[in-house]
This record gives structure tokens, sequence and C-alpha cells, in this order.
């Protein structure tokens, strides 16, 4: 058996009957009725229902899509829109997630994307379905298609007449031949959109039978484990193995320029054998975060222009009062609890890879440029994966399983310690935003004035940049320092930096003004973004948020922040903190959670990403610092990087309130968004201090 | 090299297990890799975040840090074992019921804690505030924890009531 074939089998316990299943192996997908090149060859935008959605002879439709769960509840949301469009028993649908072979090309799980990309492809697929098995049973019969009606998994003819779907492909498979677009279901008649439906995939969650990425093996498969630097910028240039060698169970070192590999019988062999290799690095420049932070302070003098609206000296002269402030963020570190891992068998000119990715086609696309291979010949599949939040966007750990295992001809697997995942990871860069701003005498936003320099990473810092009230005079600049720390995507990018420094400098530009926070917001807005306020309004509605328009300083406070997420999602946030009244420590109690992310495919799975998402957010935006000494992480153990737990985490309550007839957008990442501020801003409330900088403690 | 290595029994989920095992191994790498339990997660490897919690004779220990020869003639209980005859325990059913997990790389620990916490109440319902002092020493970074808390307490309460 294949390597693929070993992976299907063991980590996706489909339900194709073993005939489809051996076919699907040989005939290239003959069976599913797909186009014989669909390995991703297939473009997302492809409308035939078959590129999406199959339905077998045994009764049993199976999605398609290259989007990937890691506890977003995407498995589940999608299995409803499916079994919704084609009435069928959740139990009838299966999905296939992130196998490059068998899906449409996707160019990843990130930015909150998967409902919004795949809610109208399946339902569009699966009502092209339901009017195709509807006219095959009509045909059947010899009755009109319109007195036909497909329900709970078999076709009702007009004289009590009942086929089941799977009967109905026996002879020939569903394939898309509709010369015009089919209704889809109409939201009132739902069933299962719209309801909390349980995660089909719980199950293997609470009985440990998930196999995620560090726990699958294969017959024959041997453990990698990578030398690392002692710092971003070290260079290796001069290496002793020998002490490796002589451990039993030690198999072969693998050298390529500065990657070295130790290929062992087990993992805590592989591991060992890497500790006691004997490395000289060449070191380059020593810095560490305070040094960063003085580069970033001298930043925006220098900063280039993203963007400028109005008459500066015009709104200048309209500015009863000018208001300026400086905030800064630090680098953060995901801390998914699975670290990095992936599998690789190299064989044969081909390559197969099991791992924890958010990204399949992008780690095919890379282990084929590191393989010399085309993407064809590299098969990438998706383990369940143990948190991402933006991390596993890449899979270091596919190539350095690639790599080991083409040098040993059989299959590696690569799981990464936490030292390695803290120290190796790509951070959230640390940023400072400066902000200038002038208010009338009636207390109208007249100017802004923004400048971010970020420690790196224009893509992971510019999110959502520019400040969505409107003003007379609007500027927006941004200025990269490169700090030579390694950066990557992280939950939201810079939507939840600036967003930081917006929400909380619109709070003191508020009592600058003598209006209470919301009003302020509500009177910054105007007509601009009616769905923002209405999210303001219910948040506030459903909360004892009492307008003050100055703190109470009584050591509990409140405090207000909004987004509008990618110009979608639409989240208002209220945090309520107990403070200590010398402001040296902060409890988040509670955080509530306004939210329109439009129609609601899965309540529940709103709020798990509205609970979880806060409390990611709380976290990092209270404790959470990664310091750099030397150029490298210094702090790269759990114990001295305060990640929030049960003791600790807040409260969480979320209302939606989204209308059904809007586009699903996005959750996870925007319910992060306007967390900092809102503890911020309920921390001036409590105390009567300003903390301007994130982690606030 | 090569590498002393030692004769261990010890009941895992009830079947007695007997090898001949590395000297240093640690009872994490002995259920996952020797035995392939994989329920049993390794989220640190140095005793942080209470992924690889299991019980040893009934009490939660951290996998990770406890040396197998602690483990000998002693009766080890994984995530894989809580079952009977098909059926999930309590504890797992509540967590199923109340969603307590997004990724669920944290859960297996998180239960077999909720294991040992539940067994030390004898039958008593904790507080909210109890049961997050409780799991203090579990991480998730999922941010499951109030299903988590929830579904502890309507377990202890379906197990005070049957008592
Ligand atoms: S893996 Fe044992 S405590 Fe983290
Ligand atoms: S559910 Fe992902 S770490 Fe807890």
């Amino acid at each position: 058996m294949d390597g693929k074939a070993e992976i299907d089998l063991q980590a996706n316990g489909l339900k194709l009957s073993r005939r489809e299943w051996l076919t699907s192996l040989l005939g290239g997908l003959i069976v599913l009725a797909r186009p014989a090149s669909v390995g991703g060859a297939v473009s997302p935008e492809d409308p035939r229902l078959e590129v999406w959605l199959h339905v077998g002879s045994d009764g049993i439709a199976t999605g398609f899509t290259g989007k990937v769960e890691y506890g977003q509840s995407t498995r589940t949301g999608f299995i409803q829109v499916i079994a919704e469009e084609l009435d069928l028993p959740l139990d009838r649908v299966q999905l296939i997630m992130g196998d490059t072979d068998r899906v449409p090309f996707d160019a990843g799980t990130y930015a909150s994307m998967s409902t919004e990309m795949m809610r109208p492809r399946f339902r569009r697929a699966g009502s092209r379905a339901r009017v195709l098995l509807q006219r095959r049973a009509a045909e059947r019969w010899g009755v009109s298609e319109t007195h036909v009606k497909l329900q709970g998994g078999r076709v009702l003819g007009p004289t009590g007449q009942s086929i089941d779907l799977g009967e109905l492909v026996k002879e020939s498979p569903l394939v898309d031949i509709l010369e015009h677009e089919p209704e889809p279901k109409n939201p009132d008649d739902y069933r299962f959109v719209g309801k909390g439906i349980a995660r089909v995939d719980g199950i293997q969650r609470v009985t440990g039978a998930a196999i995620y990425g560090t726990d699958f093996s294969s017959p024959g498969m041997l453990h990698g484990a990578v030398l690392r630097p002692p710092a971003w910028d070290a260079r290796l240039v001069g290496l002793d193995a020998s002490r490796a060698k002589a451990l039993a169970g030690f198999v072969q070192t693998v050298r390529q320029d500065d990657f070295v590999g130790v290929v062992a019988e087990t993992e805590s062999v592989a591991h060992k054998a890497v500790d006691l290799l004997q490395a000289r690095w060449e070191r380059g420049r020593a810095f560490s975060d305070a040094d960063i932070r003085s580069q970033l302070e001298a930043a925006c003098p220098h900063a280039e222009l993203v963007h400028e609206q109005g008459d500066a000296a015009q709104a200048s002269n309209r500015s009863h009062r000018k208001l300026q402030a400086v905030y800064e963020t630090a680098f953060v570190y995901h801390a998914a609890l699975e670290p990095q891992a992936a599998w690789a068998k190299v064989e044969g000119g081909e390559a197969w890879v099991h791992a924890s990715t958010q990204r399949p086609f992008g780690v095919r696309q890379q282990i084929a440029e590191l393989l010399g291979l085309s993407p064809e010949k590299v098969h990438v599949t998706v383990a369940e994966i143990g948190g991402a939040f933006g991390r596993k966007n890449d899979s270091d750990a596919a190539r350095e399983a690639a790599l080991l295992s083409r040098a040993v001809g059989r299959p590696v697997r690569v799981v990464w310690t936490r030292k390695e995942d803290f120290t190796q990871s790509s951070f959230r860069p640390a940023a400072r935003m400066e902000v200038e701003a002038g208010i009338s005498n009636d207390g109208r936003l007249v100017s802004w004035d923004y400048c971010l320099a970020a420690a790196g990473g224009k893509f992971s810092s510019t999110r959502d940049l520019q400040s969505f009230y409107p003003s007379d005079f609007h500027r927006t600049r941004f200025t990269l320092v490169p700090s030579g720390v390694r950066i990557g995507s992280f939950r939201g990018l810079g939507s939840p930096i600036n967003a930081f420094a917006r929400e909380s400098f619109i709070d003191e530009l508020a009592y600058a003004a003598g209006i209470d926070p919301l009003t302020f917001r509500l009177r910054a807005l105007g007509e601009h973004l009616p769905r923002l306020a209405a999210t303001l309004r219910a948040l506030a509605a459903h909360s004892n948020w009492t307008p003050s328009t100055a703190p109470a300083k009584t050591g509990h406070g409140f405090g207000l922040a909004c987004c509008l997420y990618r110009d979608k999602t639409y989240v208002a946030q209220l945090a309520e903190v107990d403070a200590d009244p010398d402001g040296k420590s902060i409890r988040v109690a509670k955080v509530l959670t306004a939210i329109d992310c439009g129609f609601v495919v899965n309540p529940e799975g709103v709020r798990k990403q509205a609970e979880g998402g806060v409390t990611m957010a709380t976290s990092y935006s209270l404790g959470e610092a990664v310091q750099i000494e030397d150029a490298a992480v210094s702090n790269a153990r759990f114990g001295r990087y305060p990640i929030l737990s049960s003791k600790d985490a807040p409260e969480v309550q979320t209302l939606l309130v989204g209308q059904t007839e809007n586009p699903s957008v996005g959750v996870g990442e925007p319910v992060t968004v306007p967390v900092a501020a809102a503890i911020a801003n309920a921390y001036f409330d409590a105390t009567g201090i300003r903390k301007r900088n994130l982690p606030l403690m | 090299m090569s590498q002393p290595m030692r004769q261990i029994v010890v009941s895992v989920n009830g079947t007695e297990q007997q090898a001949d095992v590395p000297d240093d191994m640690h009872l994490l790498e002995f259920l996952r890799e020797t035995l392939g339990l994989t329920g049993t997660k390794c989220g640190c490897g140095y005793g942080a975040c209470g992924a690889c919690t299991v019980l040893l004779d009934g009490t939660p220990v951290r996998a990770c840090t406890t040396h197998l020869s602690r483990a000998e003639g002693k009766s080890v209980e994984t995530i894989e074992g809580l079952a009977r005859d098909g059926q999930l325990s309590p504890i797992q059913q509540a967590f199923l019921e109340h969603e307590a997990f997004q990724c669920g790389f944290c859960t297996p620990g998180m239960i077999l804690e909720v294991c040992g916490f539940l067994a030390r109440l004898d039958g008593r319902v904790p507080e909210q505030a109890e049961v997050r002092q409780a799991l203090r020493q579990h991480l998730c970074r999922c941010g499951s924890y109030q299903r988590i808390v929830a579904a502890v307490i309507s377990a202890a309460t379906k197990q005070s009531r049957s008592a």
C-alpha cells in the first residue's frame, strides 16, 4: 500500500465503501465522477457540483474542500450546509478536507474566510445535486420533475414512489449538466443550518481517537529531529556528529547547508542525538527587545504615506483640542498546544506528506520546490490540528521531514519540542503606534493622523491599518523596522494591533471631549457603518453599560471597543475588570461580545469562537511578551510566558446580532480584535490610569 | 553506546503490559511510542501544560515528567481506557455535551485531571472557583475554559445524584 492509502485509512476514517475506495485509489477518482486532474488543478471558482460534492451509491454525500479544521467547527458547519441542501441526515454527509489530490485548489485556512467562501459553494453544489437527483427519479418513474421531492435521503414520488438517493447514482455518477442555477433552499425551511448542531468530530476528541500531527505513524517510520541555531542569524561553521552517532537507535545525520537533521529509531533518541551534536556557530549582531523598541521609537518620522485625505490646515483650525499618544505592543507567540509536527515519505520521485497545517497547497508547493519535484508529485493530507492561530500557515516540520525522508528512504516524522516550537516560531511583530487627533468644540472627530511602525512583517501588521472613523483630515502612515526576528501570521494579523491603538485613543478622545465613550463612537460614526453602530447599540442594550464622562476609579471598571474586520465582520466588546487601586494587578472578570457576522450557520460554533478568541486575546493583552536577548528568545518556556489558565480566564458572553439576509462572514479572528483596548479602557475606568503598552501588566 | 534497559510490568487500562524499555524512559513515551496510545498528548514535555495527564493508581500525574519506574507494578489509566463497553464515562460525556474543546489537544489531559478531581470530592458538587483552581495548571490555548468548567460541574452534579 502506498503512503497515501496508509494516510487515508488511518486518519480520515471515511465512509466510502470498500469497492469505491479501491476504485478511487486506482482509478484516479473515476468513481467520484471528478475531473481527471482534480488534484488541486481545479479552480476554487469552478461551479460544477462534482468538483465540490460526490453522492455515493451507498447514499453518503462527500464534500470536498481545501479548508481544514483546527477547532473552529468548520467541519461541522460545512456538513450542516450540505445536509441542508440535499436534505440528508447529518450522518450521511462527510467531508474530505485539505487533501491536495482530491480537493479543488485552496489558498489556505486563514483570515476567517472558511464559511464565507465555502457556504456559497456547498449551497450551490448541493442545490444542483438536488435538482439532478430529482430529475433522475422523475425520469425513472415517468413523472414530472415538479412532482418529486428529495427528502431525508430519499426521493419521493407523487403516488407513493420512494427511492434512496444512493440508488439513483448506482449506474452513473452525478455529473453537472445543469443549464441554469437552481434556487438554493430557502433559509426559512432550514432544519440544520442556523442551529447549534454538535461537533461531528467531538467523539474523537473526548476518547483520544483523533490523530493529530504529533500522533500519526506508519509502518517502518523513523523519527527526525533538527539542530537549531542559537540565534536567528547564527551561521553553522563546524559540526562534529561523532557522539550522536554512537547512540543506540541512531540512524543517520543529514546535512544540507545550514540544515542539520538526525534520523533515529525513536523520537527521544533523535532529540538526544541532536543534543549531542557539537556545532560551532558564527553569531551575528546581538540585539534585544529593548534595542528593537528604540528602533521603533525612531521610525515614524521616516514612515511612508499609505493614505491621506482632507486638508490638514483646515482641520487644524477646526480642532478645539488636539491630543496625541503613543501605544506599543510586544512580540506575541501563538503557543498552539500542539507543536509543529509532520510526517513525510519521499520515494520514487514522489512525496507524501501528512501534516498539521493550515495551508496544504502551500506546503505542497514548498515541498515541491524543496525536492525539485512537480507539485503533482507531492501529495499533502492534513492531520487533526491541535491549534493553529496562523503559525501553521506553513509547516516547517513538513519540509524537515521531507528532507530527512528523502535521505533515509523511509517515512520520517518530525515533532518539535516545545522549546523548538517557541524559539523557532514566527511571531506577531512588536509595534509602535503614534496617533494624533483633533476634536471640535462639540466633540466631533476632526482630524486623525496615525503611524504604525512594526518590527518586521508588513503583511503581519497592516491589516485594518486605516481607521474607519470619518474625520475631515485623515492620514495613515506605515513603516517597517527590520528587526531580525522571525515574523509570521498571527490570528487577526495587524488588526488587533491597530485596534488597540485606535480604540484606546478613541476612549481618550471621548473623555477629553467630556462625552461618554459609547456616544462618542456613535457620533464619530454618524451615518457611516450603520451595522457597526447597531452592533455597539446592541452591546450597550444587553449589558450594564452606564454612560459616564469620567472614570469611576472604584477598582471596578467597564471598557468598550469595536472593530470592522476586513470590511466584513462587525464586533463590539465590553470588558469588565477588577483592578487594584494602585494599579498593580488586574483581573478581567467578564467580556461581552456583540458580533454581526451575517447569517450564522452554527450559533454554538460562533459562540465557541468568541469564547476562545476573547480568552486568547485577554491572555496576550494581559501578560504575554516574547523576550529577546542576544538575538534569540530568552523566555521560551511556558512557565516564563504567562498563558491564561482557567483560574484567571474571563467569563465570556456572546450576543449574535447578524441578519439572515447578509452573507456569512468570519468570526475567529475578528472576535480577538477589540479585546486589548476594551480591557485597557476598562482598566482606565477602574483606576484612572491609562495603559498604552501591551502586555498591560 | 548501548542503552541500559530494564524490564517493566505495568497495568495500562486494565491490561498488564510487560516490556523491555530504556532505563531512562518516561511514562509518556512508553504510552505513546511503545504502546501506541497516542490519546495522551505532549504539549511541553516538562510538566507545565497538563496535556499529558494520566491516572497513576487513580491519581493524576504528568506522564512527561513521571519516570516509568514510578509506574512499576501500578495501574495507569489513559483517555483510551475511560469508555466502558462503548459507553463514554460521565466526564467524557459531559465534555462532549458541553463541547468543552475546540482543537481538542488539551482535552485528554483535562479529562483525566477531572477524573482525579471528582474522585477527591467524593460526591460533593464543586463551586466554579474551585474547579478553576483545580485545573489551573492545564493550558487550553483555544480558550475552552468556560465550557470545561461547566462540563465538570455538570458531571459532578450527575455523579452526586447517582451516588
Ligand atoms: S506535556 Fe506534560 S505537562 Fe506538558
Ligand atoms: S481545545 Fe485546543 S488547547 Fe484546549
